[in-house]
């Protein structure tokens, strides 16, 4: 790694001492010989080991797959479950179709439209929009 | 014969990757154990581990780099980051055990110099922000450039001398009697 003159530490004067101070003082006992060879012994022996597999990953992994499947089945066969199933036993399966019938093949919903608007708007403003929305 | 020809280059390409490897270790072995020990507050044992991990990553990322100035940033750059995972993890296994940090003892008794010294500096930089700290131990003690530490830090130059900056403050304000000794020769 080179020192480029522009990219040096910004030291100098009484900032330059104080940290050489630190850097004088702050470091760990030289490394003997033997402490070397021990040193890259223990790098030998550490490459020659098999690589250690990270199996916290996978197996956080299949936890978290497990507990979203059960928070799944769980919601899909609550009997008053956040989506209203028709029945107590009905599978997950039968409360989608439910819900599709709900949503596709009633003919009501227009009506109910209607009913709502009825109940909510004035009469005036009913007639205004009979008169110029609907014809 | 092909396959005689390519088993022998590729005993050659090994026994090349051992001498750059060799080399490499004999090159940054005792500055890898001390920028870790420094970032690791002068814990000797676990500096020498995550040294050691460091450079058999090296080891098997060897033949990733032609160039050994690249290998070399990589290297620093993993070493960096695995001192500051350990230090993640022990500061976890703290938390958990309920206990708190021990008792903060010479963290190099074997070293030259006043340890009453060496330890007021260990505990005036412990108490730094983990990046400021980071900053402050590789441009001011390790002497990298500010932009070699950006790149091992991942961070911009401006934020790391913003670091820097604060980092010093703190220390110079903490240890201010150490200003008006003289200075050392630098490690």
């Amino acid at each position: 790694m080179t020192h480029p003159r522009d990219q040096r530490p910004p030291q100098g004067g009484a900032e330059g001492e104080f940290a050489e101070r630190l850097a004088a003082v702050y470091a760990p006992a030289p490394m003997t010989a033997a402490e070397r060879v021990a040193f890259d012994e223990e790098i030998r022996a550490r490459i020659e080991r098999p690589e250690r597999r990270p199996v916290l990953i996978p197996m956080i992994g299949a936890a978290a797959a497990t507990a979203a499947a059960a928070l799944v089945w769980f919601v899909l066969t609550q009997p008053d479950g956040p989506i209203g199933s028709p029945g107590g036993e009905a599978s997950g399966v039968a409360v989608a179709g439910y819900w599709e019938d709900q949503l596709f093949l009633s003919s009501d919903l227009g009506a109910s439209e209607d009913r709502d608007e009825r109940e909510i708007l004035p009469d005036d403003y009913l007639a205004i929009a009979s008169a110029f929305v609907d014809g | 014969m092909v396959a005689g020809a390519e088993t022998a280059e590729s005993y050659v390409a090994a026994a090349d990757l051992e001498r750059r490897f060799s080399a490499f270790v004999a090159t940054h072995r005792d500055r890898a154990r001390r920028v870790a020990w420094r970032l690791l507050g002068g814990d000797e044992s676990a500096a020498e581990d995550v040294a050691q991990d460091a450079f058999v990553k090296a080891y098997r990322a060897l033949g990733r780099f032609r160039e050994d100035s690249k290998l070399e940033t990589w290297f620093y750059r993993i070493l960096v980051r695995q001192a500051h995972n350990h230090r993640r993890w022990r500061a976890l296994r703290r938390r958990w055990s309920g206990g708190s940090d021990p008792d903060p003892a010479d963290p190099s008794p074997a070293a030259p110099g006043d340890p009453g010294l060496r330890r007021r500096i260990a505990e005036a930089v412990e108490r730094l922000t983990e990046k400021q700290r980071e900053a402050f131990i590789l441009v001011h003690l390790e002497g990298f450039t500010v932009g070699e530490t950006a790149a091992l830090l991942g961070k911009p130059t401006g934020t790391v001398k913003s670091h820097l900056h604060r980092a010093l403050r703190t220390l110079r304000a903490e240890l201010s009697d150490l200003q008006d000794c003289g200075g050392g020769s630098r490690t």
